[in-house]
């Protein structure tokens, strides 16, 4: 087996076992990147050698020691001021983000920049300034979006985990579409100093990898205390039907179920539930999250950038002015509305569960998904399914439940606020139960194998 | 009065956009007022859903920290 195919707490334990040194990971992860990166496009810098080097300044121990990891476009690194995937800088400019620290004090080797959607503009990871990411498991497909290229490295095994962000599903489509386990943490549950989106009360900070087990490894990283493992017999499921499941594919519908019925089988209770508001979620992100985005990037930023944006993101940007003040009231109380809503379901039940996304990941030449409504844009068919977790601050976590037509899928699980860990069982008890059948990269070979 | 012709019409909605964008000191091209044209009226249903859905009768909640459950309305 090659260090590439090994997860990231295999790595992690070669390392520590003195199996393997940090820097032939590094060798091995860049070689990875050269062999298969042409065709996927998932990382847009390496830090530079004397940054790279394992052996330099990094700590020799932490549960990730050694270990090659890749942050999305958003973070200030020591070496990289972010750019979100424009062609300029981020005003947070170079430094030490406290996402890179955290790592670093783990004994990660953060040596790597992951491409995403532009802005975080979009489900797809097709619009960026370097170029559109692809989906290991058909380069003719979106890797999802915002966070394509950290779900995209993972998938085709450059890097056994990264770093995302998540303001209105942008972890957990990505995830889904590249089958891969990508957790939302609760809102402000992760430090966001250094991060181009720090200004967001939608936004979060979160791991992708390849199974629960290694993104509860970041995932601990990240929030700064141990998530331990807990049994998950008894754990009560509610399964809103009418607002979360009905506009899905039927194929994934079938696959999504067919988890949830595992997660039965495994000694959980499973009931449906009503979701009031719920039809609500997509406007008020948008228009949230517009408008947090446009206070920050204001008229003499889109001077100074905007000639260099896509000019779909360009006009999108420009747009956010357009809505009305009395709109993002509405949008408020909608999220007001939804808040209540969750604190009394999660009353009733432990967990909410639905498809991540209504369809696999659509090609990159026609990002439309096809739907039992009809053809409707993937950023609009996935961040209706995604946003309440944005809204309401609550995390969430995708796990990969299948393939439909050679593509991945995955379930979506919603817990309480601050239950990460709940989420993280639930990953594992399912990954368990079905002999990790759903759990590993996508079948990519380099162009010349 | 009659209401304009269609064509007309929506040569109206785009100057009033404009206009709208200018007000907040965006100057917006031709490409760019159609792509955005285009955007309102894909999100047009979900809009109009969330404006007539009464949602101005929901308690506002005050002052929310998104990272803990919402607070008891008093």
């Amino acid at each position: 087996m090659s260090l590439q195919e090994l997860g990231l707490r295999d790595q992690a334990r070669a390392v520590a076992a003195g199996d393997v040194s940090a820097r032939e990971l590094l060798e091995a992860m860049t070689a990875r990147r050269d062999a298969v990166d042409g065709v996927v496009n998932a990382i847009v810098a390496l830090a530079p050698p004397d940054a790279r080097d394992g052996s330099r300044g990094a700590r020799r121990t932490g549960p990730l020691a050694g270990v090659p990891i890749a942050v999305k476009d958003s973070f200030a690194l020591p070496w990289w001021a972010p750019r979100d995937a424009t062609a300029v800088e981020a005003p947070v400019g170079r430094g030490e983000s406290a996402v890179y620290r955290q790592l670093r004090a783990a004994g990660a080797s953060v040596c790597a920049v992951a491409n995403m959607h532009q802005l975080a503009i979009g489900s797809t990871g097709t619009l960026s300034a370097y170029g559109p990411c692809a989906n290991p498991w058909d380069l003719e497909r979106c890797a999802g979006g915002s966070s394509s290229g950290s779900a995209a490295a993972v998938a085709a095994s450059i890097v056994a985990g990264s770093i995302g962000t998540d303001g209105a599903g942008s972890i957990r489509i990505p995830a889904s579409w590249c089958g891969l386990t990508g957790l939302k943490p609760t809102w402000g549950a992760v430090p966001v100093r250094g991060y181009t989106g720090a200004h967001s009360s939608l936004g979060a900070i979160g791991p992708l990898a390849r199974d629960a087990g290694d993104c509860r490894v970041l995932a601990e990283v990240l929030l700064g205390r141990p998530l331990p493992r807990r049994s998950t017999g008894g754990i009560s499921i509610g399964v809103p039907d009418a607002a979360y499941w009905s506009c899905v594919q039927p194929a994934v519908q079938e696959r999504c179920r067919a988890a949830v019925e595992v997660l039965r089988r495994a000694g959980c209770t499973v009931r449906p539930v009503g979701f009031e508001g719920a039809e609500h979620s997509l406007m008020a992100v948008l228009l949230r999250g517009g408008a947090e985005r446009a206070a920050r990037l204001d008229g003499r930023w889109l001077a100074a950038a905007g000639p260099t944006l896509d000019p779909v993101i360009r006009a999108i940007v420009k747009g956010h002015f357009a809505d009305s003040a009395p709109s993002l009231v509405l949008a408020d109380r909608a999220r007001a509305q939804l808040r209540r809503e969750l604190r009394r379901l999660f009353a009733g039940v432990d967990v909410l569960a639905w498809p991540t996304c209504p369809a696999p990941a659509p090609p990159l030449a026609d990002t439309v998904l096809e739907l039992p409504a009809g053809r409707v844009p993937a950023d609009i068919g996935t961040v209706a399914q995604t946003a309440v977790a944005n809204l309401t601050g609550i995390p969430a976590l995708s796990v990969p439940c299948g393939l439909v037509g050679g593509l991945p899928v995955g379930l979506m699980l919603h817990a309480s606020w601050g239950s990460e860990g709940l989420l993280l069982d639930l990953g594992e008890t399912f990954e368990r139960e079905t002999g990790r059948a759903h759990v590993g990269p996508a079948p990519l070979n380099p162009p010349s194998a | 009065l009659t209401a304009p012709p269609e064509r007309e019409r929506a040569r109206l909605e785009r100057e009033l956009l404009r206009l709208q964008l200018a007000a907040q000191d965006v100057a917006v091209d031709d490409v760019e007022l159609s792509i955005i044209r285009a955007i309102q009226r894909e999100l047009a249903p979900y809009r109009r859903a969330l404006r007539e859905a009464g949602l101005w009768r929901v308690e506002p909640e005050h002052s929310p920290d998104y990272s803990a459950e919402p607070r008891e309305v008093r």
